[in-house]
């Protein structure tokens, strides 16, 4: 049995719960105080985890951290269709990967900014913020154009992959770290087609419902 | 040149069916949807109820849904259902309707009453690109570009959208000028800053 050790309100449990569910694997959560308890910076989970950071999976006595990771790891296991990872097409792994990595800079801008603003962590949030738009320009320019290609997710055509999954959350999210997404008119377009994916479920603090078109 | 400050807020080929899109024009912010009927609709993005952004909400085809208390507008803008008075009698309720309409590929809106696209603003669109720096400065900035048809939309006082046309690149070219507008622009808002 998987156990997940997990924060509701954290954009990087979210994707590894997404993509639990979306492979219909059982699990276990434990769940962690991040705020206000600040359970993460507590022995107990340091041991676990020496970075103090959330999400970490123990899949049967394999314990592997940083979400992006866990995303891997649970594709290449759980995905027999190789749909979400797909590592036999020799060109992918290393686009999907890039993203992975971009994911990780969401987290360190985007959440950080949500960070500030929702639970009070101390930071320039200025900065946060700076570095977020950033992203997010490089997004939106990626996401134009793959969209005039025909492509509808950041790596493929037709089917999501876990890049899309790691960079989906804090870009839902960022309204919450004080980012205008008035902008980002096509990365609008891509975030409401990746809550359209069947058995979608949001996160607290994702204001878009469940959108009609597919299920309704 | 454009007295009625018509301006496009959106490609109306991005506009699609069950979804909501955001703009602003002269510091006013925008939702724009398509509905069942197949026109597109430019409202502002305020719900009259409690003022939430009516973009969070849902396009129900016929109806668009507020996020908040669920309150529905009709296509034409009037308030078309309160689920939680269904009873009693409904208020003569609208949203800001603007006007708007489509030309040349694109949704134009105006503040005033009637709007007046730009009737020699078709072809290919280029990536809209967002600018943190005002229409004034940015136009000033762009008129040595005249291998592209541009139009630079209000946004706010701080802010622009750039539109653009053309019919003279592939796409190799158009990924080209896209680059070079970007550069551009963001020495625009270095220039701001």
């Amino acid at each position: 049995m998987i156990k997940l050790y997990d924060y509701a309100l954290s954009g990087n449990c979210f994707k590894v719960r997404l993509l639990l569910d979306w492979l219909s694997l059982e699990y276990e959560k434990q769940l962690v105080d991040f705020y206000p308890g600040l359970e993460h910076r507590d022995d107990a989970f340091l041991a676990i985890n020496p970075l103090g950071q959330l999400p970490v999976i123990d899949d049967d006595g394999e314990i592997i951290r940083d979400a992006q990771a866990i995303l891997v790891h649970l594709a290449c296991k759980y995905d027999a269709g190789g749909n979400w990872y797909p590592t036999g097409h020799p060109d992918l792994p290393g686009k999907i990967q890039q993203w992975l990595a971009f994911a990780d800079g969401l987290t360190g801008s985007i959440s950080a900014a949500r960070l500030h603003d929702a639970m009070f962590f101390e930071l320039d949030v200025e900065e946060a913020r700076a570095r977020g738009e950033q992203l997010l320009r490089i997004l939106e320019e990626h996401l134009w154009f793959a969209e005039a290609e025909g492509n509808s997710w950041l790596c493929t055509a037709d089917n999501p992959t876990i890049a899309d999954i790691a960079c989906f959350p804090y870009v839902a999210l960022a309204e919450e770290g004080g980012i205008d997404m008035a902008p980002y008119s096509t990365i609008h377009r891509w975030l409401e087609r990746f809550m359209r994916i069947k058995g979608f479920h949001p996160m607290a603090g994702m204001m878009p419902l469940p959108m009609p078109g597919t299920d309704l | 040149m454009n007295p009625s400050r018509t301006f496009p807020v959106a490609i109306e080929s991005k506009v699609q069916p069950f979804s909501l899109a955001r703009a602003k024009l002269d510091g006013v912010e925008l939702v724009i949807w398509k509905g069942s009927s197949g026109k597109i609709h430019v409202w502002e993005d305020t719900c009259p109820h409690r003022s939430t952004r009516l973009s969070a909400g849902r396009n129900l085809g016929d109806q668009l849904e507020d996020v908040y208390h669920g309150w529905r507008f009709a296509e034409n803008g009037t308030l078309s259902l309160i689920p939680a008075a269904r009873k009693t009698e409904r208020p003569d309720i609208s949203v800001r309707v603007l006007a708007s309409s489509v030309s040349g590929g694109f949704v134009w809106a105006t503040l005033n009453d009637e709007p007046q696209p730009d009737p020699n603003f078709n072809g290919l669109p280029l990536r809209p690109i967002h600018c943190k720096a005002p229409a004034k400065v940015v136009n000033a900035r762009l008129s040595a570009v005249t291998a592209l048809n541009l139009i630079v939309t209000p946004w706010s006082e701080t802010e622009s959208m750039i539109f653009g046309v053309t019919d003279r690149f592939d796409k190799a070219g158009l990924r080209v000028a896209d680059r070079q507008l970007v550069k551009l622009l963001r020495n625009v808002e270095r220039a701001v800053q």
